[in-house]
């Protein structure tokens, strides 16, 4: 039952051209970025190498994402209450943390759905210019990305149970700005300033955790544990924020309000 | 005793906060046999949906309790048995007739080839075979209604909670719908129907409940509702002679109303009895016997002490 509703999630999505909008945003970045660099090596004589184009790309797939992931986690279930179909489905011998489930795995699979079209439209760009075969831990990069961007869509989640989806998307933001600012507060030495910034750290998700693609491609990565600690820590602040949206949902009343 | 098809007990429903709360649903209580069609009256805001949404659990009660075939309500197993449509039903309009149906009859545990045998029944049964492949943006308001019953109805539901449902219908699919339900209810399914349409629940419900304002102000058979507001009775027959007419005439207002066809009017059940006894007597043909003045809508406005508005 969760999967049927899953299933129609990622459909109606699919159906909203939301994703369709983000794959051409995500293509257009990749143009923009990679295409100058390819150009401009090939003027100098020279070759931009696989492993750098890739970096390039999933910087701009990973921005691509998480505002994707804002916009599709204001509305996961936000839309279907705003639209009354949610009443269809709550109507059906379902709990109603079933109905919560089937709707955040129609959003995640959403999100994969979009990585798994990144890779291919990268692996189309790196058959006929690079012929780069990425390292392994590529592989986990990806994961750590993808769980990344989930992170920014359970936090907007989460807010959408108290807040419109607009202002929802705005806090989240305003939220991941405070995380950075922290970040730096943090690394001054001010007694005052740096205890601040430890604090917002604390309340904060960092994203210092990550492992750059960079970082990735270019260091002789000799252990994969700092990519296994964000991977951890990722899905340990999903799962947290997930629950505590499921907690709110199973009490919230389905009050359909139409103009 | 049977179990009813749901229970309602001292139903209370507030909105808002303390400051500003407004009550829905002040305490109503009424039961719903098992099989029988029963209409769910009240005036736009009188809480009808309000406790439709606390029976179907979409929203909590502030007090009292539901129950559907003796299962509290908030229990989701309690809507196995449920086919559901609310008042203004929408759905996703990229989907196809066909496909709303499969996926809503795979949510209510029916089996793959059940689902696939009842869809073309239903969407036949509707008067909408056409629908199976469009998709639900391009349906008219009555079809998206249509549609809307036909997933209620997928799951083969033991009772039918129907919110307005011949909202934005037009008068044939009106009376088609009217048909529907009886049919539903010969094969023994139960029929909750709200509505503040009374004429489309007149002649086919069995009870009906009233409520205004969150409060309830019956609850009966339909018979009895209509029975308690008679004011007068009409008689029509065929045949009988000048001496039956004149006999007539003492006990009530006759008229000529066609080729041998008459009609008397008297004020009382008694008077009534003697005027059909001598129409037996003679022989004569009854072709109509009906209480005056027993409108549901009369009973209704009297009950929300409105008879100003039957009187314009």
């Amino acid at each position: 039952m969760i999967n049927t509703i899953a299933l129609h999630k990622l459909s109606k999505l699919r159906n909203s051209k939301l994703l369709l909008i983000f794959f051409i945003a995500a293509a257009f970045i990749c143009l923009l970025f990679v295409a100058p660099m390819v150009v401009t090596a090939a003027l100098a004589g020279g070759k931009v190498s696989g492993s750098e184009a890739l970096a390039i790309y999933f910087y701009a797939i990973n921005f691509v994402g998480h505002a994707a992931a804002l916009i599709i986690g204001a509305t996961c279930w936000r839309s279907d209450l705003r639209d009354g179909t949610i009443l269809t489905f709550a109507a059906r011998p379902l709990s109603r943390l079933s109905l919560f489930f089937g709707k955040v795995i129609g959003c995640i699979y959403a999100v994969l759905l979009y990585f798994a079209v990144a890779l291919a439209f990268f692996a189309i760009i790196d058959v006929l210019a690079f012929s780069y075969i990425p390292p392994l831990p590529f592989y986990l990069y990806l994961l750590q990305q993808i769980l990344s961007i989930v992170v920014t869509f359970a936090v907007v989640l989460f807010l959408s149970n108290f807040f419109n989806p607009v202002l929802a998307v705005v806090l989240a933001v305003v939220y991941f700005l405070i995380g950075g600012i922290g970040s730096l507060l943090a690394s001054l030495s001010f007694g005052f300033w740096h205890i601040l910034g430890v604090s917002i750290e604390a309340i904060s998700i960092s994203r210092s955790l990550s492992y750059s693609p960079i970082a990735l491609l270019s260091a002789d990565v000799g252990s994969l544990t700092p990519l296994w600690n964000a991977i951890g820590y990722y899905a340990l602040w999903i799962m947290a924020l997930v629950a505590a949206s499921a907690l709110l949902f199973e009490r919230r009343e389905l009050l359909i309000k139409r103009s | 005793m049977s179990i009813p098809a749901i229970k309602v007990e001292n139903l209370k429903k507030t909105y808002g906060s303390r400051r500003s709360a407004q009550q829905a649903l002040k305490g109503i209580s009424f039961e719903v046999p098992a099989g029988e069609i029963f209409g769910f009256l009240g005036p736009n805001g009188a809480g009808k949906t309000t406790a439709m949404h606390v029976l179907m659990d979409f929203i909590s009660a502030s007090g009292g309790n539901c129950e559907i075939f003796g299962i509290d309500s908030r229990d989701p197993r309690s809507r196995a048995p449920v086919g559901f449509l609310p008042e203004v039903f929408s759905f996703d309009g990229f989907l196809r007739g066909e496909k709303f149906l499969r996926m809503f009859g795979r949510l209510g545990n029916r089996a793959r080839g059940q689902i696939e045998e009842a869809i073309p029944e239903l969407l036949e049964f509707l008067d909408m075979p056409g629908a199976r492949r469009q998709k639900i943006k391009s349906y008219s308001k009555g079809m998206t209604q249509k549609i809307g019953l036909a997933q209620a109805l997928i799951g083969d539901p033991d009772l039918l909670i129907l919110d307005e449902p011949t909202s934005g219908m037009d008068p044939i699919a009106k009376i088609k719908i009217k048909n529907l339900l009886k049919k539903l209810r010969a094969e023994g399914k139960t029929i909750f129907l709200s509505t503040h349409i009374l004429s489309d629940i007149e002649d086919i419900a069995d009870q009906v409940v009233i409520i205004d304002q969150g409060e309830l102000l019956a609850v009966d058979k339909l018979d009895n509702l209509l029975r308690s507001d008679v004011q007068s009775y009409r008689i029509q027959f065929t045949g009988g002679g000048e001496i039956l007419l004149n006999r007539l005439s003492d006990y009530g207002d006759v008229k000529r109303v066609g080729e041998g066809r008459h009609e008397v009017f008297c004020s009382d059940a008694e008077t009534k009895d003697t005027i059909l006894k001598f129409l037996l007597d003679a022989k004569v043909d009854i072709t109509l016997l009906r209480p005056s003045g027993a409108t549901l809508e009369h009973r209704f406005l009297q009950l929300l002490q409105r008879e100003e508005l039957s009187d314009d």
